[in-house]
């Protein structure tokens, strides 16, 4: 079963913006980022996912049951963007009241209070009003409040926004903890360099439509490239018979004139980096340096993004 | 719902409108005391001097008693419609209701758990302000509450309650659709509309003018705080029971020439159960 499933889920707002037709499937236990530039829907789209918005047109399922039904929610976490809390209560009390809305007992709640506060390192601020935090700790009690039911799937809507470095670290860390005890997290952030680490599965959405989804990294193994840095022993021309014919050296820069180069070589497959290294040894060229070449996530979104999209790169 | 209930009850006391509510009232309280101690004294010296008239005397302490009852309808109608009146539209503009709204639970509960703590909250502090109001009379003037019954005491306090709570659910209504500021505005119109419908209707009775008392029944349609006033005055001063009471309340501008019938009280929890509906209805279809 899918964490998340849509089937041509649109949200217009007087038949313009929003979402169109986003078909959406989210496997269970990854670690999902959506990506798309600001105005492109994203948090309608989250929104609609966690009944905050309507949607205007198709179906959409959470953890198998419709997003109508209130209790596709009962084991959904959601950190909103524009976090907002009772500031008059104490973390320890607001965290008592979020576990309540979540129908937690008196008994569950006092356990799994104790174990959020302490995953978000607010276990010595629990006693102090959420007001007297900082918008760091605003964000963390969030978490925590979305933490809550031991969720199956949790919303992350810019998770990171109000953190500073020790505090995306924890966040960061808390993802990858989620994921391998089999959680889902959906993550909607501009931080790609951090979605980079941690996510596998992405969608990217531009203008409420649905560009990409799937695991990013397949798109880089289309084209492995490895950067080699070796010496040519004084005659870089040899270099050429050293390399076997299905590799192809796309760029050969001096670093050092007539000893050390840097090579940029394309390769059939990531399997086969390790073949050209042997010939290459086999020639009894030193090696300095081996680096696989992988499109960032970034450079990924960018080219969809602007239009190009993989296959026009 | 109960959760929010909860948190909805306790929200109120930390809201400034309560405080000044309360400061308000206990001012109020004071100086109502004050005059009534006045007035007392003077009643005194014109019982020595042989100039009392027992329907004058009547009058005025139900003239005092009417204007007690109808400045603490109006403080707490101003706490009902202040506290309430953002109640959801101000949580929708700051975000608090995400965080709400995403959990496993259904909008209509958000709503009856909002108006629960509202209700209990206002029900609690209008006994409060009613006892009050009857006790400060019941101890300078004994005798004013000798026509009425421990009945027509109890269906005043019930009166009482009902009209924040007529506030509460329209408030809630508009703060379901409407910014804050456009409700509240919208809200205190239709309370204004209502007192100033009231008075038409009772200058209409006492000049016997059809147009002035229909305008006062529509107004009362709308908004029927005002005739709730009038009914709860009619039954706590016992006139509803006896018609020749009737007499020492139609006077004076806290006068009732003219009690609403029981069909208002019915109309007035319709009111409310429409209004509540309304809340329900609009919010479950709210975009967040």
């Amino acid at each position: 079963m899918l964490a998340i499933e849509t089937h041509n889920l649109t949200k217009t707002y007087q038949g313009q913006g929003g979402c169109q037709g986003i078909s959406l499937a989210v496997p269970r236990a990854t670690v999902f980022g959506l990506l798309g530039p600001n105005g492109a829907g994203k948090s309608t789209l989250v929104k609609m996912l966690v009944g905050l918005l309507q949607p205007t047109s198709g179906e959409a399922k959470v953890l198998g049951k419709p997003i109508q039904d209130a209790a596709s929610r009962q084991k959904v976490g959601f950190l909103p963007e524009n976090f907002r809390y009772h500031d008059w209560l104490s973390g320890e009390d607001l965290l008592r009241f979020h576990a309540s809305l979540f129908g937690l007992s008196a008994s569950e709640s006092a356990g799994r209070i104790a174990e959020v506060l302490n995953m978000v390192g607010l276990s010595e601020h629990r006693h102090k009003r959420v007001g007297n935090y900082s918008k760091g700790m605003q964000q963390r009690i969030g978490l925590g409040c979305a933490l809550l039911p031991d969720p199956e799937l949790i919303f992350l809507d810019e998770p990171t926004s109000a953190l500073d470095p020790i505090g995306r670290k924890v966040v960061r860390d808390l993802i990858v903890s989620l994921q391998e005890q089999g959680k889902t997290v959906f993550i909607n952030s501009h931080l790609l360099s951090e979605l980079e680490n941690i996510c596998n599965h992405i969608a990217i959405i531009k203008q409420g439509n649905l560009l990409f989804q799937g695991n990013w990294r397949e798109l880089t193994n289309r084209q492995v490239q490895v950067k080699i840095i070796l010496d040519v022993l004084g005659n870089e021309n040899r270099l050429a018979d050293a390399v076997p014919t299905e590799y192809q050296v796309i760029s050969q820069t001096p670093i050092i004139k007539n000893t050390r180069y840097e090579l940029l070589i394309s390769c059939p497959s990531e399997e086969d980096i390790p073949g050209l290294i042997h010939s290459l040894t086999a020639a009894n060229y030193p090696i300095f340096e081996v680096t696989p070449v992988t499109d960032s996530l970034e450079k990924i979104f960018l080219d969809y993004v602007s239009n190009r999209g993989w296959e026009g790169r | 719902m109960f959760t929010i209930a909860r948190l909805t009850f306790l929200e109120v006391f930390r809201k400034k409108v309560f405080l000044v509510t309360l400061i308000l009232s206990m001012l109020f309280l004071f100086l109502y005391g004050v005059a009534l101690d006045f007035t007392a004294q003077e009643m005194v010296q014109m019982k020595s001097a042989g100039g009392s008239n027992l329907l004058i005397q009547q009058m005025i302490g139900n003239q005092l008693l009417g204007a007690g009852l109808y400045f603490s309808s109006f403080l707490i109608a101003l706490l009902a419609l202040m506290a309430s009146v953002g109640s959801i539209s101000s949580e929708i503009e700051s975000g608090l209701l995400h965080a709400i709204v995403s959990k496993p639970i259904q909008r209509r509960d958000i709503v009856l758990g909002k108006l629960s703590g509202y209700g209990l909250m206002l029900a609690s502090y209008a006994i409060f302000l009613y006892t009050a109001i009857l006790l400060i009379n019941h101890h300078y003037n004994p005798g004013i509450f000798n026509l009425s019954t421990a009945v027509s005491i109890l269906l005043g306090a019930v009166i009482f309650i009902l009209q924040p709570l007529v506030l509460l659910s329209l408030a809630m209504v508009f703060s379901t659709f409407l910014r804050t500021m456009t409700a509240g505005i919208l809200s205190i119109i239709l309370y204004g509309l209502g007192m100033v419908g009231g008075f038409l209707e009772q200058i209409g009775s006492a000049i016997s003018n059809s147009t002035l008392i229909n305008i006062g029944i529509i107004s009362s349609l709308v908004m029927p705080s005002d005739a709730l006033f009038r009914k709860l005055l009619a039954e706590v001063t016992g006139s509803d029971a006896n018609p020749l009471a009737v007499l020492s309340i139609s006077m004076g501008p806290f006068g009732v020439s003219a009690p609403p019938s029981n069909v208002m009280l019915g109309y007035t929890i319709f009111y409310i159960f429409v209004c509540v509906l309304l809340t329900i209805q609009i919010f479950k279809k709210k975009d967040l």
